[in-house]
């Protein structure tokens, strides 16, 4: 199989705040294989977006500290790069969009001139070269040229999300991390962007991680998903073996939640209770207070991640029912 | 045919600042401040034109060439606003006063906003301790009332215009250390910051291309209003007779001597200050059309 481009190692990052230390990733394990796109799946407050700026190195300052692990790409860990050289990954070889496009453009710069700059950034070009190639890449995400002139208020949302794409890929990354980018726009428009940034990413053959809580997108966008839930990997694999299988409770909780077009439901099944608190967690397994299965062991004692075959033999479940399906790991 | 796409054109490339224009033009009373202010500023640079392309000798002659046989006169033919307690053309003196208040005005907020803007910009940046530092100096100088301040400093460098000004500007410092700060702040915690750190811009691209252009509307129109105060401030001071000494025709100064006069000669308080009103009102009519221009929250 292909390599891994980015491999994410026992990654800890907690938020030390003054009312307490906020657990928001604990000992994360994720892997990026080369042209792959991976989902990563999870309510509000799982850590998703915290996983997306550990590896960018953009935590809040100063209380976002990492605890452990290491971030690797191409073998390199990220965390332990200094200022200068993280700089010349960002955009580079890592690029991220975020969420809302409202707010991640410059408002007093043309978005033809804010392409040029992450261009500049890493090429030494002259502007004329550079608001040239600009123009390509705005003609790429389905933006006429002409309007590179045009300033971010005068985009439809829509349009800002494929500007702030074109932005991310503008000095064609090997890896994109997308923090929800279809979360703020309409459904009709997410199709769009989804679908450009599919184009693109088979264009410039980009790895991306895609960060979302909506199961459709990851079924339509990516070929490896992790469900995440309070810091940690609950449930990895393929998407056929996640779609297909779902072993974990939590797991299980997200697919019954959404309607099904095959099946004839009267009533959603929510998953009941709230994450536990991240300045909080239990000692044992983070779900066990939402989970129907729940034993008197699960809040003794915290679950690993047991393999369970699977598709590419990569499929794991962090729940105490597979101990002996699965082999611990 | 050419006109329509024209049209077309203008709607759609238009930049932050023509939008800004488009708004303040709807503001009549704005624009009203603006029209005045430019004429203040024509008179001003005229007035100092003329001086030295002369060497002065027709400021002597109509500003302050003394003749006693006209003094205290009213308003006449000869002299349209009348003359002063030594017999001076009261129109001259505040024709060539002009330039005293706005060249103050101007000089001191851009020294204040140079200066207090470097300290706000640093405190909002780095944050910290050097914020801490740097702001409980400033409000430090802020517990004096900016008046009492600039005297204290007049007092003790001796009243000229130089230290006059900086005297003002001093007392100004705070207010928009303050201002920078708090706008630096917004800017440096907004998405489009960190968007541009995650494709790799460098620190010094983000100051000069993302935070100054995104602090600066609320500096540019506090600053408006600035020269506004501090032109009053210098009509006080020289009313106090520690600002622009006499015989240079500075409009408090001039108020200040026609105070003794009030019974006898009415024009000498009224006209100048007449010219200080109208100055103060147009530089705030200017000031709150910008506000409302560069808002953006008050778009319609």
């Amino acid at each position: 199989m292909a390599n891994n481009v980015l491999e994410i190692k026992d990654l800890s990052i907690h938020y030390e705040m003054r009312e307490g230390v906020v657990k928001a990733l604990n000992g994360v394990d994720l892997a990026l294989k080369e042209g792959a796109s991976h989902g990563l799946v999870g309510e509000t407050g799982a850590g998703k977006t915290t996983l997306a700026k550990g590896v960018m190195g953009l935590m809040p300052k100063p209380y976002g500290k990492i605890k452990s692990g290491q971030v690797l790409y191409d073998g390199q860990d990220l965390l332990q790069l200094n200022k200068q050289e993280m700089r010349r990954i960002r955009g580079q070889h890592i690029s991220m969009i975020f969420q809302d496009p409202m707010t991640s453009l410059n408002p007093v710069m043309t978005v033809g001139d804010q392409i040029m700059e992450s261009i500049r950034n890493h090429e030494k070009l002259s502007r004329r070269d550079a608001a040239k190639k600009a123009k390509e890449i705005l003609e790429l995400v389905g933006i006429p040229y002409v309007r590179a002139e045009e300033y971010p208020h005068q985009f439809s949302g829509g349009m800002k999300q494929r500007v702030v794409i074109a932005i991310a890929l503008a000095c064609n990354p090997r890896v994109l991390i997308a923090d929800e980018p279809t979360t703020a726009l309409d459904v009709t428009i997410q199709a769009q962007v989804l679908e450009t940034i599919r184009d693109l990413r088979q264009k410039f053959h980009t790895s991306m991680l895609l960060i979302t809580h909506d199961l459709g997108v990851i079924a339509q966008n990516c070929e490896y998903v992790s469900v995440i839930y309070a810091g940690e990997i609950v449930e990895t694999g393929t998407v056929h073996d996640i779609f297909g299988r779902k072993l974990h409770p939590y797991t299980q909780g997200l697919f019954s939640s959404i309607p099904n077009i095959n099946e004839t439901v009267t009533r959603l099944i929510p998953i009941n209770g709230l994450m536990p608190d991240p300045t909080a967690l239990p000692e044992g397994c983070a779900f066990c207070e939402r989970c129907k299965y729940a034993e008197e062991r699960c809040s003794r004692e915290h679950p690993s991640l047991y393999a369970m075959g699977g598709e590419e033999n990569i499929h794991q479940v962090r729940c105490f029912r597979y101990e002996q399906n699965g082999e611990g790991r | 045919m050419a006109k329509p796409r024209s049209a077309e054109q203008a709607t759609k490339q238009r930049s932050l600042m023509q939008e800004a224009w488009l708004q303040f033009k709807s503001n009549r009373l704005a624009i009203c401040g603006l029209i005045v202010i430019g004429l203040l500023l024509l008179i001003s640079i005229a007035t100092t034109v003329i001086d030295l392309a002369d060497g002065g000798t027709l400021y002597k002659q109509l500003v302050t060439k003394q003749n006693l046989l006209e003094k205290l006169d009213g308003p006449s033919a000869a002299h349209i606003l009348g003359c002063d307690e030594y017999g001076r053309d009261l129109f001259f003196r505040i024709l060539w006063g002009t330039r005293y208040s706005l060249f103050a005005g101007v000089c001191t907020i851009l020294a204040a906003v140079l200066i207090g803007g470097l300290f706000g910009a640093i405190a909002g940046y780095y944050g910290g301790k050097l914020d801490n530092v740097i702001m409980r100096v400033m409000d430090m100088m802020m517990t004096v009332p900016s008046l009492v301040l600039a005297m204290a400093i007049v007092a003790a460098l001796g009243s000229s215009l130089v230290n006059l000004l900086i005297a003002l500007a001093t007392s100004q410092i705070p207010q928009f250390a303050r201002i920078v700060r708090s706008s630096v702040m917004a800017v440096k915690g907004s998405e489009y910051v960190e968007a541009a750190k995650a494709v790799g811009a460098s620190d010094a691209l983000i100051i000069a291309k993302y935070i100054i252009p995104n602090a600066l509307s609320p500096v540019i129109v506090q600053g408006t209003l600035g020269v506004a105060t501090t032109i009053l401030n210098v009509a006080g001071m020289s009313f106090l007779g520690l600002g622009i000494q006499p015989p240079a025709p500075e409009w408090g100064s001039i108020l200040s001597s026609a105070r003794v006069y009030m019974r006898e000669a009415w024009h000498i308080s009224v006209f100048p200050g007449l010219a200080i009103v109208i100055c103060i009102l147009s530089l705030n009519l200017l000031g709150d059309g910008l506000r409302d221009a560069l808002d953006p929250k008050q778009k319609r």
